[in-house]
């Protein structure tokens, strides 16, 4: 009985993608067969054949147990590197952790990005990430914010002449930090 | 065809080209040294650039990205015991322990010629099979194409690492992205938009492929870097160091060593080509494969890891060798030969080029551009790795602390610069989390890719197809070539997946490392 808590307990997050996953193809074959629609039958066919694959996929893991994840290139290249360093932040957090603070951490970039602007938002993610991941330094921190959150937004926007974002917050440099008006959905 | 190829030539040796072609080969080069990091994320920044140049001289400065891009990740192997990129894990093997017997520059020697003459063995295979191909596939109507494509699917998921449901779970969730937008077979309808104006064009193309292949590895990275992992430390001794030019003259008589061995490094090559040609398939499963195959063959199996220049030879060979299979499929079908050449094909969807049997017909200058620039650039960076091997003490102590989000600051910068849309960047962030989770969860992103950048033109070869039956389905029967690759779609998964179980069944190989 315990055996097969640890094992739930361990399967539970791939499961509950699979079900989520299940759910977004049932409710896509749903929308598509639907009579209104005009959208054309491959939908259906292509949603319904995954959703069919994904239930034989979920049996089977039900019965079997789940198949792990697969290697992303990152952490293969990790686990050559060795061990986290000594004293490291982060090393003595489960790695699941590290996955939720690494997803929070590309949700709040790309927020602050929203409401910062390019420059801005990049610059102080970059501190702000450094601040509590590699405290000492203060000045190699805010040296390498600058660098990548502003001088390559810099080269992008300037000599190339590309448009970055510059954020929903009033303006301070115009054309380069605030003052954009919120994109239309 | 020809007078093209000449064209190329001759236009590789202008001074634009040889800039744009030296820009994309040092800047590949560099992102292949760093850990971690490889041809994706160099694509994927860019690639919003390449917009605004002229699309020969974009691929040129891709082709310069791909074809270095490995022989960086191979230095790292040789010197740190790391791969700069996944397909130069097996090249530490022996490159390693070669490096700790005071050879390192001789190594990446080795390397770089191996590199090279895998290049051109690869580019020369896809130059002859082109003209053997071209007239086939001319006679491919809608339902051929059709066809042609779900094979290349259904192969996909079965070459990719993993389950094979998962994989083609994956694919299809990569073509119902491609339905949210305006479309339809008759009238064109809103599908999935849910009222937004910004999702009536469609998800963009590069935002969603840097999305599920760049930010869900830059996710990972950032993952590590939480974690604490710091670098690896440069073991080699170096305190023996010679001068420069000894150090040179040893990596120069290096480039001849794939020489000495004529079967590995052959044997490597067609491994590397014929891999590069299954779509989906990496550089990682070539080089491990040749690896293999060369220590089975060799007389001496247990020299292996412990410093083998043959190894090195055998790795290196194939994953060069494998840019010219990519090549292939890419070209002569629109199918992308790996994630590198999905890139490819974005960059070329947004220059309005299609991909396909006519691609070479009308486009010939691009594919040249992409063939001639991939083996200039390997001899560019075999000349960049020996000049460099007298400064191995540089490669820094990398703290992936500062490198990942520094990875992700630049992926976010490249999804804005797209159109300059904000909105593309939510849009890159949520393909991100997506490939993040598919691939934690067992369904390879990959395939998603691929069928992402393929679902448009299933579609419309579908619809095409049936249309010009008058919705009679046996349309898709109707033709010998039709009715091949619909057999070939059903037989291959069961075959390999017989193949598979008997793999299973055998006792697996032993294979001994230094430790």
């Amino acid at each position: 009985m315990n055996a097969a808590r640890e094992s739930l307990a361990r399967r539970w997050p791939a499961l509950t993608f699979d079900l989520a996953l299940l759910a977004v193809l049932l409710w896509v074959v749903w929308e598509s067969t639907r009579p209104t629609f005009r959208g054309g039958h491959l939908i259906a066919l292509v949603a319904g054949f995954a959703a069919a694959l994904l239930l034989l996929v979920l049996v089977r893991a039900l019965l079997a147990g789940q198949e792990p994840g697969l290697p992303i290139v990152a952490e293969e290249v990790a686990a050559l590197a060795g061990a986290p360093a000594e004293g490291a932040a982060g090393a003595s957090l489960p790695a699941w952790r590290h996955e939720w603070l690494a997803v929070g951490y590309t949700v709040a970039l790309f927020a602050l990005v929203y409401v910062l602007g390019t420059v801005l938002g990049c610059v102080a993610f970059v501190f702000g990430f450094l601040a509590l991941h590699r405290p000492r330094g203060v000045l190699r921190n805010l040296m390498m914010a600058l660098a990548v959150g502003a001088l390559v937004p810099y080269l992008f926007g300037g000599p190339v002449g590309l448009h970055l974002w510059e954020g929903v917050i009033p303006t301070l440099i115009p054309g380069w930090i605030g003052g954009a008006p919120p994109p239309p959905l | 065809m020809v007078d093209a190829f000449w064209a190329g030539l001759e236009r590789v040796l202008s001074a634009e080209v040889l800039l744009a072609l030296l820009g994309g080969t040092v800047f590949g080069w560099i992102i292949g040294v760093l850990p971690g990091l490889g041809s994706l994320n160099a694509l994927a920044i860019a690639l919003p650039l390449s917009f605004y140049w002229p699309p020969v001289l974009a691929m040129y400065f891709f082709a310069g990205i791909i074809g270095a891009a490995s022989q960086g990740g191979a230095i790292t192997s040789i010197l740190l015991n790391m791969p700069g990129e996944a397909q130069n894990a097996a090249t530490m093997f022996d490159g390693h322990p070669l490096a700790r017997q005071g050879k390192a520059s001789w190594t990446l020697g080795i390397s770089a010629g191996a590199s090279v003459y895998g290049a051109f063995f690869g580019i020369l295979v896809l130059v002859v099979l082109i003209p053997v191909f071209l007239p086939i596939l001319l006679a491919f109507g809608p339902a051929e194409k059709f066809w042609v494509m779900v094979f290349g699917l259904v192969t996909l998921a079965l070459s990719l690492q993993g389950d094979f449901w998962k994989g083609l779970v994956a694919v299809c969730v990569g073509i119902l992205l491609t339905f949210i937008g305006i479309g339809g077979p008759g009238l064109v309808v809103e599908r999935f938009t849910f009222g937004s104006s910004f999702l009536q064009d469609g998800l963009h193309l590069v935002a969603v492929v840097i999305g599920l292949l760049v930010v869900s590895e830059s996710v990972a990275y950032l993952a590590m870097s939480v974690r604490g992992t710091t670098t690896a430390r440069l073991v080699a001794d170096l305190s023996h160091r010679r001068s420069f030019g000894a150090e040179v003259l040893d990596a120069l008589r290096g480039l001849l060593v794939p020489f000495r061995y004529p079967a590995t490094f052959l044997r490597g090559s067609v491994i590397g080509t014929a891999i590069g040609a299954i779509p989906g398939v990496g550089g990682t499963v070539a080089q491990f494969l040749s690896y293999n195959a060369a220590m089975s063959a060799s007389k001496d199996p247990t020299s292996f890891g412990k410093g083998n220049p043959e190894g090195v030879v055998a790795a290196e060979s194939a994953v060069n060798a494998k840019e010219g299979g990519t090549l292939l499929p890419t070209f002569l079908f629109g199918i992308p030969g790996n994630a590198e050449m999905a890139l490819v094909l974005a960059a070329w969807q947004i220059h309005g080029i299609q991909a396909g049997p006519f691609f070479l017909e009308r486009h010939a200058d691009l594919a040249w551009a992409l063939i001639l620039g991939l083996f200039v650039a390997n001899v560019i960076a075999s000349l960049m790795t020996i000049g460099t091997v007298g400064l191995t003490s540089w490669v820094p102590r990398l703290d992936v602390g500062y490198m990942a989000p520094a990875v992700l600051v630049l992926v976010a910068i490249s999804l804005v610069a797209i159109r300059g849309s904000v909105l593309d960047l939510g849009v890159g962030l949520l393909a991100g989390l997506l490939g993040f989770g598919l691939q934690r969860f067992g369904y390879p992103a990959i395939g998603t890719v691929i069928g992402f950048v393929l679902g448009g033109s299933i579609e419309q070869n579908y619809y095409t197809a049936l249309q010009s039956a008058r919705g009679s389905y046996a349309v898709f029967v109707a033709s010998p070539i039709s009715v091949v690759l619909l057999a070939a779609t059903l037989l291959a998964p069961m075959v390999m997946l017989t193949l598979k179980l008997r793999r299973r069944a055998a006792p697996p190989l032993s294979r001994k490392r230094a430790g």
